[in-house]
């Protein structure tokens, strides 16, 4: 009875959030199945919970962001958070080639300076949230997120700017 | 159009989006109780093997350079220190005081911040050691990106942190700071020791840093430092990483660490660095070792030092609100471990040792893995103290 429980829960934040918390892990993860496997992990988290009757987006895409990053932690090298860069060609979620450029430049920041400016202007989460959600003190996610839009933005000016 | 337009554009735009509907079907996903039933299993097989072979697996490991170790640093850790002002960040600086010295309303972040709720962070532990309060302030309360003036600072008695530079007006390390004018601070001021930052939009601060110092010493130069005030002295005084390598290389190099890789040591990603960072003194050090593997990943792990870390621990556990994802382990050996759930990346342990405490973050390793490792580390700081 439990798990039918959890599964109807499940269905509902599906067909609630889904496609909102799929987009925000494919920001994360930069990949559309590790991204659906991070959503289905932590819905299923959050629906087997008692959370999961209460839960809002908010709570959701906290799960969701835990999730996403454990799963890009994974599976690269975290000592020096060096990331390859993979062509705007790879980002086929997205409809505009202007949208992948960008995204391609996204996607070549370390984790950490990824993550905390998808939580921040993506999810629009507070620092002090993403500092909870990421493991590290406010002080880092403001220096990460600094780091991070200025290489962007070095970007953006080197390549004459995104139109 | 800049990057946080450009991230705001795809959050909003679903036009921008080529995606099917995520699949609310996952039926492999009804085996997750029978294989988590499995793990627990087995970690609880490992976890009282483990203890039963714990004594044994520590005498297998290598011999470690013969430096003898001198003071031994399992000195219990004594009277719990006070925090200053009982952390009321209003009885550091009054409300009133802090308007009139900046000429502007700044309320204090309306929920404190407790640097101690995040214990693998260095500078919470330490604050928490030395007695110290952190307060916040901003014309913003609610967001440090909306505010255009923002206070920040710890004071912490300057007995259990000697050293302040006495500068007013240095370079605040933030980068989130740098569309403001900003002075970091490191001052004396009666019992304490204040380190901080005041950072506006349009203003220059150095003048205004001044009256928030001024501030300062008519709230609290004649406030005695709090009893007992910590001292730093009987504390775990790791030199630098590179001071704990002969004894834990040696450990990395056999049994299940074998092969696979050289490890190496090296900075890790992520640490908090800037303006605290001198709450750390001599007593803290985070210390890395990876090696590449096959297939081009790595394997880290993370020994962060928090010499005198013994009390932060305890108030990490006192605090109810950190209490879910926190649980305590018995390890010989040790005098208390705590396994810590950060939901991202796997558990880390904090482990006590009298009046110290060591992190360990290994994200491909068990804590009965790591044990050899964090032995080799005690060994290597107790020669050093």
């Amino acid at each position: 009875m439990a798990t039918w429980r959890a599964d109807a829960r499940y269905t509902r934040l599906i067909e609630r959030h889904g496609t909102s918390l799929l987009k925000l892990a494919v920001m994360l993860t930069g990949d559309r199945a590790d991204a659906e496997d991070a959503v289905q992990d932590a819905l299923i988290a959050v629906a087997s919970s008692p959370a999961s009757a209460t839960a809002g987006l908010p709570y959701l895409r906290r799960a969701v962001s835990n999730r996403a990053i454990d799963i890009i932690r994974s599976r690269r090298d975290v000592l020096t958070d060096a990331v390859p860069e993979r062509p705007a060609d790879d980002f086929r979620f997205l409809r505009l080639e202007q949208d992948r450029a960008f995204f391609a430049r996204v996607d070549a920041l370390p984790v950490g300076q990824r993550a905390t400016i998808v939580l921040r202007y993506f999810a629009d989460m507070d620092d002090r949230i993403i500092a909870e959600t990421l493991g590290v003190s406010v002080q880092t996610v403001r220096s990460q997120a600094h780091h991070a839009l200025t290489k962007l933005r070095a970007a953006v000016e080197k390549e004459g700017g995104l139109r | 159009m800049n990057p946080e337009d450009q991230l705001k554009h795809l959050r909003d735009d679903d036009s921008a989006w080529d995606l099917a509907p995520i699949r609310a079907v996952r039926p492999r996903r009804r085996w997750a109780p029978v294989i988590v039933g499995v793990a627990v299993a087995a970690v609880a097989v490992v976890v009282v093997v483990g203890a039963l072979q714990l004594r044994a697996f520590r005498t297998e490991h290598p011999a470690v350079p013969t430096s003898t170790p001198t003071a031994v640093a399992t000195t219990a850790p004594g009277a719990e220190p006070s925090i200053a002002f009982d952390g009321d960040c209003s009885a550091v600086l009054a409300p009133d005081a802090l308007a009139s010295a900046l000429g502007t309303a700044m309320p204090a972040y309306v929920d404190p911040v407790s640097l101690v709720g995040t214990p693998t962070d260095g500078n919470g532990f330490q604050l928490a050691q030395r007695g110290g309060t952190y307060c916040e302030w901003g014309t913003d309360p609610f967001s440090m990106k909306g505010a255009d003036r923002y206070l920040e600072m710890a004071v912490v008695p300057e007995a259990a942190l000697p050293g302040a530079t006495g500068d007013t007006c240095g370079t605040v390390d933030d980068d989130a700071l740098i569309d403001f004018s900003s002075c970091a601070f490191d001052v004396t001021v009666g019992d304490y020791r204040v380190i901080g930052a005041l950072a506006a939009k349009n203003a220059d601060v150095s003048s205004q840093v001044d009256a928030v110092i001024s501030a300062l010493t008519a709230s609290i130069a004649d406030v005695p430092a709090v009893v007992p005030t910590p001292d730093p002295s009987a504390w775990a005084n790791p030199a630098d990483c590179a001071a704990l390598a002969p004894w834990v290389q040696p450990v990395v190099t056999t049994g299940v660490f074998r092969g696979k890789g050289t490890w190496v040591q090296g900075p890790f990603a992520g640490t908090a660095v800037g303006l605290f960072d001198p709450l750390g003194g001599a007593n803290t050090a985070d210390c890395g070792w990876s090696r590449e593997t096959p297939g081009h990943s790595y394997e880290t792990f993370t020994l962060s030092i928090h010499g005198g870390g013994a009390w932060t621990l305890q108030k990490v556990l006192d605090d109810p609100s950190s209490g879910s994802s926190m649980r305590e382990l018995a390890v010989p050996g040790w005098d208390r471990v705590i396994e810590i759930d950060q939901e991202v990346g796997g558990p880390s342990w904090v482990l006590q040792d009298g009046v110290n405490a060591i992190a360990v973050y290994a994200p491909q390793r068990s804590l009965h893995e790591m044990l050899p490792v964090l032995d080799a580390a005690r060994e290597a700081l107790d020669a050093q103290h």
